[in-house]
């Protein structure tokens, strides 16, 4: 119990925030941004952090989920839920396509092929102007409508956000504890000796690639529900390295490492508005520093400064013991 | 109405195949796929673009991006990337990947992002070559690429220090016990390599327009040029990067320009699933 102390008090701030910032709905704009973008993140995590595939195109499964769900509701007249299945299908199913090739060989090729797709998938979205709005995108895009209850306020989004949110946190945690999880995390520190310990190598990987696909598309949706404006330059290569940003800076792996990069490179470009540059600068500069210094990120750094705080000899146990908890028995 | 399409293909594809040509070498001796190699040369042809507008020569310019490369290339090694020596080949990818986001925001930050006019090496009229024009930018780019291929394939087949580098490929701790030194060859792969992409760039650039995101297309051509010749043959990279350039014209002409880089991602795939070894490299197999 006592290890989910932290989670839970992380839980009922978010439930409480609102109140807090006064129902900004700036300042909750902005949040839900953070929850959209650490899904994504989430979803690249589980592939990088936990399987150790590279994807530079997770941007393009952003937009396909954003575009797909967004012209299934204004075009079709779903409604949003099913649209927002159709899109996660969708993603699945391109990511079987586009993953199948790439994985059969070696890391490498994943990350290129992604990069092509990331790169194409805008291209396209651009050129197929009559269905999509070309480089215009897509205004006025509906609030999401959920059975009889609509979702049309700042406030409103936020929940929505959080739990889709909750709900990544979840499947994230229980497929890393899980079968195929720990294949995964097999097949990421050694492909050889998980293959001769019975792990289908390619399986496993295209699993993880499909699922990170899934946290992207859904992603998208919710930005797109939440910007209620889309544009191909919302999802540009820059988008998705941002994303690389966020997991490596935050902690590869840790459910917890794409949440705090989320909220860190979210929120960065909103202090640096007349320099979008220098956002790119800071990024870059801290994945070539953390990488070195902290190769498990913020979230690994601050796991053993933990466990050297707590050491019998470091310094923070002689004070307090020095204080008065032995002096007192 | 197809030798003009032919020599602008083989124009083009002779820049993927230089970007190609760096990208498989780095590939082969150091072990990455570097996604930094488009924003190193992106970072000289600005710097070459500076020089050229505070009034120097197009040659001094030209000469000074391709030294100022060949420099940044060896820092990158020598300080980026050495510290990574013997970590996962992942965190190595992932560091080029944080270079190219600082290269890229340092550009843009230095020379904005407004899209500029870099100036041809050949300009003049086109010349008439069987009666078809041809830009001379594109036959100076073919020169260049055959020149290029000729001097690196004398450089590591005739010099003692090109052995020292094959050797350094086949097998790094041997090379090392028989006395050479793998870091000075590394330090110079990474030289050579931000050379030949910077080449490339500063002969592409005036056949587009000088932005700081110029160079992320060539960059996924250069690794469909690579992957189209097997990633671990050099003159595969050419032959690649040659084969996409006129694939892409033609496309152009036949079907429509708007989608010329969905070519590159449907040959990418389509070569890994049926052909993974490419045109012109080997199987690759691991000892276990």
């Amino acid at each position: 119990m006592k290890a989910r102390i932290l989670p839970l008090t992380l839980l009922v701030l978010a439930l409480l925030l609102p109140w807090a910032t006064g129902f900004s709905g700036y300042i909750l704009y902005l949040l839900g941004q953070v929850g959209v973008n650490a899904l994504a993140a989430l979803g690249l995590n589980l592939l990088m952090g936990l399987a150790g595939q590279i994807s530079l195109g997770h941007a393009g499964f952003v937009a396909i989920g954003a575009y797909v769900s967004v012209l299934l509701e204004m075009r079709v007249g779903l409604s949003f839920l099913p649209s927002l299945l159709a899109a996660l299908i969708a993603c699945a199913l391109l990511g079987a396509v586009i993953g199948l090739p790439a994985l059969r060989l070696s890391g490498f090729y994943l990350a290129v092929v992604t990069m092509a797709f990331g790169l194409v998938t805008t291209q396209v979205i651009t050129n197929l102007d009559s269905l999509t709005g070309g480089p215009h995108g897509i205004r006025n895009i509906p609030w999401p409508k959920i059975a009889s209850l609509t979702v049309e306020s700042d406030l409103a989004m936020y929940f929505l956000i959080l739990a889709f949110l909750l709900l990544g946190l979840w499947f994230y945690q229980n497929i890393r504890r899980s079968r195929t999880g720990r294949a995964l995390q097999a097949l990421r520190d050694n492909e050889l000796s998980s293959q001769a310990f019975g792990i289908h190598v390619a399986r496993y990987k295209l699993i993880a690639f499909v699922c990170s696909a899934v946290y992207a598309g859904l992603s998208g949706v919710l930005y797109a529900h939440q910007v209620r404006y889309i544009n191909p330059n919302d999802f540009s290569i820059f988008l998705s390295l941002s994303y690389m940003a966020m997991i490596v800076i935050g902690g590869l792996g840790f459910a917890s490492g794409a949440l705090m990069g989320s909220l860190v490179f979210t929120l960065l470009p909103y202090f640096l508005t007349r320099m979008a540059w220098l956002t790119w600068v800071i990024q870059g500069f801290a994945i070539l520093f953390i990488l070195r210094l902290a190769p498990f990120g913020l979230v690994g750094a601050w796991n053993t400064l933990k466990l050297k705080m707590l050491r019998p000899s470091s310094l923070l146990t002689r004070l307090i013991s020095k204080v008065g908890f032995t002096r007192k028995s | 109405m197809l030798l003009p399409l032919l020599i602008g293909g083989l124009a083009n594809g002779g820049v993927y195949g230089l970007v190609a040509l760096g990208l498989v070498w780095l590939h082969r001796s150091y072990g990455v796929m570097n996604f930094a190699h488009g924003e190193m040369a992106l970072f000289v042809t600005f710097l070459s673009f500076f020089l050229v507008q505070l009034g120097w020569p197009l040659s001094g310019a030209f000469l000074a991006a391709l030294l100022a490369a060949a420099l940044l290339g060896w820092l990158v090694e020598r300080l980026l990337l050495r510290p990574f020596a013997g970590s996962s080949p992942l965190s190595l990818v992932i560091a080029t990947m944080g270079l190219l986001m600082a290269l890229n925001g340092l550009s843009s930050g230095i020379w904005g992002t407004l899209p500029q006019r870099f100036p041809p090496a050949l300009a003049g009229p086109p010349v008439r070559l069987a009666s078809w024009p041809v830009q001379r930018q594109d036959l100076l780019i073919l020169g260049v690429l055959v020149f290029s291929a000729l001097v690196l394939f004398g450089f590591l087949f005739f010099t003692k220090f090109g052995l020292a580098s094959r050797a350094a490929v086949q097998n790094p701790w041997m090379a090392r016990l028989l006395g050479v030194s793998i870091n000075k060859v590394y330090g110079a792969s990474w030289a050579l390599s931000a050379a030949l992409a910077a080449l490339a760039s500063i002969l592409f650039a005036p056949k587009t327009v000088l932005t700081t995101s110029m160079m992320m297309s060539v960059l996924i051509k250069g690794f469909t040029a690579g992957v189209l010749g097997g990633f671990n043959s050099l003159p595969g990279a050419i032959l690649g990067g040659v084969c996409l350039g006129v694939m892409e014209n033609l496309m152009a002409f036949y079907v429509s320009t708007q989608w010329k880089d969905s070519l590159a991602l449907a040959l990418i795939v389509l070569v890994l699933l049926v052909r993974p070894e490419g045109l012109l490299g080997k199987k690759e197999t691991q000892r276990v």
